[in-house]
């Protein structure tokens, strides 16, 4: 009778690792690629983004993380293809308070307004703004931010590239947009 | 005087109709029949024994069988009282054997073992399945790696546009002033030197010669 049981167990253990070990294998296979997908999760976001892209940190005081394409860094350590995650409070009407920023940055010649328009963030109502910048060395970067509202504060996710690199990379930023998590 | 062996008899009938009766369950009639049953083949032995030792010559111990057959018989009523006392009224008291719970066929040590198996086959399952499902590439490394300038509240510098035209045209106007102020004056000042250049610097233009100093020089 003990022997039995025994030897039960002994084959319950043996086919259960046998099938981990298989299972084990099988995710190995899958996952043989160069680039996998990282999670990062903060204040309040969960993203997942491509492992050429990494952590970075931003000189925004709104910032909530920041991205970088690692291979756009240049050697003073400044990302040139980023994501941004932003959030400010919220003065006004949100659609005012957006508005508002984009006019006082009509006003800026550095600044050229593209198109906007509304979007959706999963299930939230979102507004999209695409504008060109040139910075103080002559660096002309082209810009995505889409906005939304949440608990009173302004989110604001922001993709910058130069204008020659901006579509190349834009699905990493869409692929973000439409997988984001906001707890 | 009925003997050791009568008296089992009669208890095992007054048993066997007790259970007829229903007064008894099927598990203890089964127990108390094995164990009477016991009783009357180890009496059967016990006469047979001492029937082979008379045969043989050999004295016969009746002692114990004395002493039993010392103890007074009751009555068939208080037989029938005592039965129902101790098979019916109270047989915990009677037989502290038969109330122990039957053996499982598992005993406890095998169950701990078989509970120890399973509690450490569960441990090794799941540590095994997080271990093979945790993704430690996945982990995000949360060291900046670059700093990113762009924001999406930028500094506005909203006189920009404005300034520079302003800028440009009130520079433009001051120049335009001062190149008529100083055609003038260069005029009035040519007019000086020509005259007064004519002498040290022959065939000079008037346009390059220095005509403050020069002036000065003279006088």
């Amino acid at each position: 009778m003990k022997n039995n049981i025994l030897k039960n167990c002994i084959l319950i253990i043996s086919v259960i690792v046998i099938f981990m070990s298989i299972f084990a294998c099988v995710n190995a296979a899958e996952d043989n690629s160069d680039l996998t997908m990282l999670s990062l999760s903060k204040g309040g976001l969960v993203i997942d983004y491509p492992s050429n892209w990494g952590y970075s940190e931003s000189t925004s005081e709104y910032s909530i993380m920041a991205l970088s394409k690692l291979d756009s860094i240049d050697s003073a350590g400044i990302g040139q293809v980023n994501i941004n995650f932003e959030k400010k409070p919220m003065e006004g009407e949100f659609y005012s308070y957006v508005n508002d920023t984009y006019k006082s940055m009509q006003k800026d010649s550095s600044f050229e307004l593209i198109s906007s328009g509304g979007v959706m963030v999963g299930t939230m109502d979102a507004v999209e703004y695409i504008y060109t910048s040139t910075d103080d060395n002559g660096t002309k970067k082209e810009h995505k931010a889409v906005w939304f509202e949440k608990g009173g504060q302004a989110y604001v996710m922001l993709y910058s590239a130069p204008v020659d690199k901006f579509e190349d990379n834009l699905y990493v930023f869409d692929y973000m947009l439409s997988d984001i998590q906001i707890t | 005087m009925p003997s050791d062996r009568d008296k089992l008899l009669q208890i095992m009938d007054s048993l066997e109709s007790d259970y007829r009766d229903g007064k008894i369950s099927p598990e203890k009639y089964s127990y108390f029949r094995s164990k009477y049953e016991d009783k009357l083949n180890s009496i059967d032995a016990n006469e047979a024994t001492q029937r082979i030792r008379s045969m043989q010559g050999k004295p016969s111990s009746e002692k114990p069988k004395l002493q039993r057959s010392k103890k007074p018989a009751g009555n068939k009523r208080d037989k029938e009282q005592d039965l129902v006392q101790k098979y019916i009224i109270n047989p915990k008291k009677d037989d502290a054997k038969y109330n122990k719970k039957e053996k499982k066929p598992m005993d406890s040590g095998t169950f701990k073992l078989l509970l120890l198996l399973v509690l450490v086959l569960g441990f090794t399952v799941g540590v095994g399945y997080g271990v093979f499902n945790l993704d430690f590439n996945n982990l995000s490394n949360t060291t900046s790696v670059a700093t990113v300038t762009d924001t999406a509240f930028p500094e506005i510098h909203e006189n920009i546009v404005d300034n520079t035209t302003n800028n440009n045209y009130t520079y433009s106007y001051s120049d335009y002033d001062y190149s008529s102020n100083y055609d003038v004056e260069t005029t009035q000042d040519t007019s000086q030197d020509s005259q007064d250049s004519s002498i040290p610097y022959e065939g000079t233009p008037a346009e390059e010669t220095p005509a403050p100093s020069d002036s000065g020089g003279e006088g």
